[in-house]
């Protein structure tokens, strides 16, 4: 996949970057929007990733361009400004979603995935590991044959973590992520419902879906069922 | 202090001063015409003794001149004047049939001799030829009095000549009638006109503090809606026009460093957002990078959680700037409210392991509003209510339809506020904890207080009941 990076500040340029490398995609980074532009109009991305406030052109005015020449191509803002006016007005534009700064480079990865997956019209609606199903559209868990009862905010955690198994996610990026707002970090949400978790899809402990990082926070295993 | 009204005071005070004022001046008047008809009368008696006094008259005399006076007024013998008539040595020559016997002794006036002009003429000579025309006798001036008999009051005048002395008496009934009217009509005239001055000072009032109403009103609307009003420079007096030039100055002056304030801390959240989100993804991509499970990663993962504290803070800040500066623009949709206060009691459950959570909540509560800023208050809500507990007590959400509103409150047993506090906690970097040992930035109920405001929505501190808890209730329109 070929995703065209539009930001003017240079490291977050660089680890944006470096992030969508290590995920397999191929990225062009621009930091002018009439470059960006020209490129957006010229060769074809699968998505384009496009900061707001950028030299040159910027980026709702780009956005505006391509929508009006007809190009149909997933674009995510990136927002620095007020969340509220700017982001209703870059989707109203045609914008298929919103980043706000600061964002979680794991975030953005899974907007881009959806939104592309959007754009090709498969969905991923169903997760799997192993003996565990997780049907993201009805919200019904599985484990083997027998229905796991999982609330709203479990759901959402474990899809989550299911999304990339094997990546570490810091108990900050899980609370802003499934929670939303702003909840302390230090506060022991997150492990709770972890636990919880545990016991519902593994009460005896023998397949041990989700891992501690000691200290940071939680993975989901690549293969679960053995033993760690 | 009891509230007084400026305008009942205007209107009472210029009635008292023209009551004052208009009741001297009717009793000035009202004297001045008493005087005015007791001359006349007084002129009618001194013309008539005088004319009858200018030469010596028979005895008979005073008869026909009684007759020819009752005759002019006709039937009226009470009201006919009344005569006397006194010889020289004080025999009565001749007395109206009607004169009062009881009049005061003294109230009758005595001729003035004193004024009498010249000696007595000397008698003319006896048995001369034919008579020259006598000359006319000198006559005393009249002197008057006022004399009260038992059925009327009569004016007497008093005048002699160096024979006869006579009084006339005229009934002053008809004229002091006339007096009386014209009291009635004063009496009538003058609380008319004093409710007539009454109301006219009310409505010059209303129309004189109408600038100050336009003053207050402006200023009500600051406090409402913002610094931009001004009070608008135009038809007013020049008394006023000083004042609005120097409020509308202090506005201006209001605005502008308000306007600073506002800015500055906009910019500043909008100028960290760049650095945060270098920060931010340095840490991750690092902390992905490092070996699982080592002291590095740990380290990486603490300071990502400092990080995200500080972007919440400025997160917030932004969103009050918004607020204040009057563009916190809420996009709204409709928002299940159970479903989220659902989800925070289920938060408050699972942090608080020792608290006892229950809740009542409506199953369905749909409200217009930004779920993202909806949540943040709920959050906000429910964990200062875990914050601020007893070991073992009790959190309450209750959810409800009311009307057309919805309304959310949640309890909690605990201290509660100070009563010297309780005007604070919707402060900026207000915490009930002193020692700050507590953690939070103080920040959130003055945002979520003006989250709900722009929801159009209410958010207050319930006064603390005989349950002891401390309970804030949210208020919020019903979607239709």
């Amino acid at each position: 996949m070929r995703i065209l990076l539009v930001e003017d500040q240079e490291k977050i340029a660089a680890f944006v970057r470096k992030a969508l490398e290590e995920q397999g995609f191929g990225v062009d980074a621009i930091d002018d929007g009439d470059e960006a532009y020209i490129l957006a109009t010229t060769q074809s991305y699968d998505a384009i990733v496009l900061d707001i406030m950028l030299p040159g052109r910027d980026g709702l005015s780009i956005l505006r361009n391509l929508r009006d020449q007809g190009n149909t191509v997933p674009v995510i803002l990136l927002t620095a400004r007020s969340e509220l006016g700017e982001r209703l007005e870059g989707l109203n534009l045609g914008a298929d979603d919103y980043v706000t700064k600061p964002f979680h480079v794991e975030e953005l990865i899974a907007r881009i995935h959806a939104v592309v997956r959007r754009g090709t019209g498969q969905q991923l609606s169903v997760l799997q590991a192993g003996e565990l199903v997780l049907n993201v559209l009805t919200r019904e868990a599985k484990l083997g044959e027998s229905d796991v009862t999982l609330t709203a905010r479990e759901f959402s955690l474990l899809e989550y973590l299911m999304r990339s198994p094997g990546r570490v996610f810091p108990r900050t990026e899980i609370l802003e992520h499934v929670w939303g707002y702003d909840f302390d970090p230090s506060s022991n949400l997150v492990d709770v419902y972890i636990q919880r978790l545990r016991e519902k899809l593994d009460p005896d402990r023998s397949r041990n879906f989700i891992e501690t990082t000691r200290g940071v926070g939680y993975r989901f295993r690549d293969q679960p069922g053995a033993p760690s | 202090m009891k509230s007084r009204s400026f305008r009942i005071r205007i209107a009472l005070l210029s009635m008292l001063l023209s009551g004052v004022v208009l009741s001297a001046f009717a009793v000035a008047a009202w004297a001045w015409v008493y005087q005015l008809g007791l001359d006349r009368i007084d002129q009618g008696i001194t013309g008539q003794a005088a004319r009858h006094l200018s030469r010596p008259q028979e005895i008979s005399h005073w008869g026909d001149l009684e007759q020819a006076l009752q005759i002019l007024h006709g039937d009226q013998v009470a009201c006919a004047p009344i005569l006397q008539v006194t010889g020289v040595v004080g025999e009565t020559l001749h007395q109206s049939g009607h004169w009062p016997g009881d009049f005061a002794a003294g109230d009758v006036p005595k001729p003035d001799y004193d004024t009498l002009g010249g000696p007595p003429p000397a008698p003319p000579p006896m048995g001369a030829g034919a008579l020259p025309p006598p000359p006319p006798a000198p006559i005393t001036e009249a002197t008057f009095a006022t004399a009260r008999a038992s059925d009327a009051t009569w004016r007497l005048g008093a005048m002699a000549n160096d024979r006869t002395a006579l009084v006339i008496g005229v009934d002053m009934a008809p004229f002091l009638a006339d007096m009386r009217r014209s009291a009635g009509a004063l009496l009538i005239a003058l609380p008319t006109a004093l409710l007539l001055i009454g109301l006219g000072a009310w409505f010059i009032s209303e129309r004189a503090l109408r600038p100050v109403e336009t003053i207050a009103d402006t200023a009500e609307r600051v406090t409402a809606r913002g610094l931009d009003q001004r009070i608008p420079d135009v038809e007013h007096d020049e008394e006023f026009r000083r004042l609005i030039t120097v409020f509308n100055a202090m506005l201006d002056r209001l605005e502008a460093s308000f306007g600073q304030a506002t800015r500055f801390s906009a910019d500043a959240a909008h100028e960290l957002k760049t650095p945060l989100t270098i920060l931010q993804g340095e840490l991750e991509t690092a902390l992905q990078a490092s070996p699982p499970g080592s002291d590095e990663q740990r380290h990486y993962s603490d300071l990502l959680d400092e990080v995200q504290r500080l972007t919440a803070i400025v997160r917030k800040l932004l969103l009050l700037s918004l607020a204040d500066s009057g563009q916190l623009n809420v996009t709204r949709e409709r928002v299940n409210l159970s479903t989220l206060v659902e989800g925070a009691l289920e938060d408050a459950e699972a942090l608080s392991p020792r608290l006892s959570v229950t809740g009542e909540i409506a199953p369905v509560a749909t409200v217009m509003a930004d779920p993202d800023l909806m949540r943040q208050v709920l959050s906000n809500l429910s964990s200062n209510a875990i914050k601020y507990n007893h070991e073992g007590g009790r959190v309450e959400f209750r959810l409800e339809e009311d009307g057309s509103s919805v309304r959310l409150s949640v309890s909690n047993t605990g201290d509660g506020i100070p009563p010297e506090d309780r005007r604070l906690i919707f402060d900026r970097f207000y915490r009930a904890d002193r020692s700050r040992s507590t953690d939070g930035s103080g920040l959130g109920l003055s945002l979520a207080r003006e989250i709900v405001r722009a929801h159009d929505g209410t958010l207050t501190l319930e006064d603390q009941g005989e349950d002891g808890l401390t309970t804030f209730t949210m208020v919020l329109p019903k979607a239709e």
